[in-house]
């Protein structure tokens, strides 16, 4: 779960890249080589997570986003 | 009255947020069939449901502009639908921030080509046929200015948008004998959900504005209205060429 942790970070902290994983997840995942259940977490909790943050995540709250999304990641596998 | 674009047909790549969704709304308003097309279906939906149009004439394309297959796709339908091709808007582009060429991830590099550079050709590839096939035809290509003076925060972007001036310029020089008029417009910063998402903070995106010659960042409908006259008749006699559209910020620059 570790690539799906890297893009969701990535993704939080850019938003462009943040459009590219919510419109193009199975892109993002054939490029990163996820493997079944790390594109299932990346097409599901991760795009619904980063669907709701801010636009952009202000800097002070990068961090703390990062951290909060990859705790709610982690826990569902 | 007539409108600028009575019976054209086109294609709005990027049509789902932004200068993209303006453009669109501006094409309707001056008499055109629109095709809204954009890899976020929700923000192409948003858009087609704010025009003052029939369903009739709009449509809704859900393509990645990175893909061949979808393109060919995309431009097939609106043939089919609509019986033609008159103009295409080539707004689609992410921007991905990136650190100095040496840290750049190959795949920050591919991403961003494969939308902003090859999928703008893809575009092109399969709209001018159509074009040719009618006589004639307006492509209007969405680059930057960070292609024309550079950026320091995002290398990609920066030479996909440089990338895009030259294709403009080559593809002119191949189709305007043929009735196709191929233009480029390279914005300044533009008040756009993309622009906001890539500037640091809205605190930053606010200065930016008071650091402009005019005082602010430029609107997206200040850019449409420069896309709708390269689309319309009233640009007949242009082609090849790329319209800097900032404010006045670059003059200033230099």
């Amino acid at each position: 779960m570790d690539k799906v942790i890297e893009i969701t970070n990535r993704a939080v902290a850019d938003y462009g890249f943040r459009q590219a994983v919510l419109y193009g997840s199975a892109d993002i995942a054939r490029r990163w080589g996820l493997t079944g259940p790390e594109q299932e977490a990346l097409e599901g909790m991760a795009v619904e997570l980063l669907s709701a943050l801010p636009i952009p995540v202000p800097p002070e709250d990068v961090a703390v986003e990062q951290s909060r999304l990859e705790a709610l990641i982690r826990a569902t596998r | 009255m007539a409108g600028r674009l009575d019976d054209k047909v086109a294609i709005v790549t990027g049509g789902g947020s932004g200068i993209g969704r303006v453009t669109c709304q501006r094409f309707v308003n001056e008499g055109a069939k629109v095709v809204i097309a954009d890899r976020n279906r929700s923000g192409a939906e948003d858009t087609r449901a704010l025009l003052e149009s029939g369903d009739d004439d709009t449509a809704v394309s859900v393509v990645d502009v990175a893909d061949a297959t979808q393109v060919q796709l995309m431009v097939d339908q609106t043939v089919s639908k609509f019986g033609k091709l008159d103009v295409l808007v080539n707004g689609a582009a992410i921007l991905i921030r990136t650190p100095p060429l040496v840290e750049v991830q190959e795949i920050d590099w591919d991403l961003t080509m494969d939308t902003n550079l090859k999928g703008l050709f893809h575009c092109c590839k399969y709209a001018i046929p159509p074009m040719v096939a009618n006589g004639s035809g307006s492509i209007v290509n969405i680059s930057s200015m960070s292609g024309v003076r550079g950026v320091a925060y995002s290398l990609p972007y920066a030479v996909s948008k440089a990338g895009v001036i030259h294709l403009t310029k080559v593809a002119a020089g191949q189709y305007t004998s043929q009735g196709i008029r191929i233009n480029c417009i390279a914005p300044g910063g533009i008040d756009t959900p993309q622009m906001r998402g890539s500037t640091a903070s809205a605190g930053a995106f606010e200065e930016r504005g008071t650091e402009h010659p005019m005082g602010r960042v430029g609107r997206p409908d200040e850019i449409a209205n420069l896309i709708l006259w390269l689309a319309s008749d009233e640009a007949s006699y242009v082609s090849g060429s790329t319209y800097i559209a900032d404010g006045g910020s670059w003059a200033t620059a230099e």
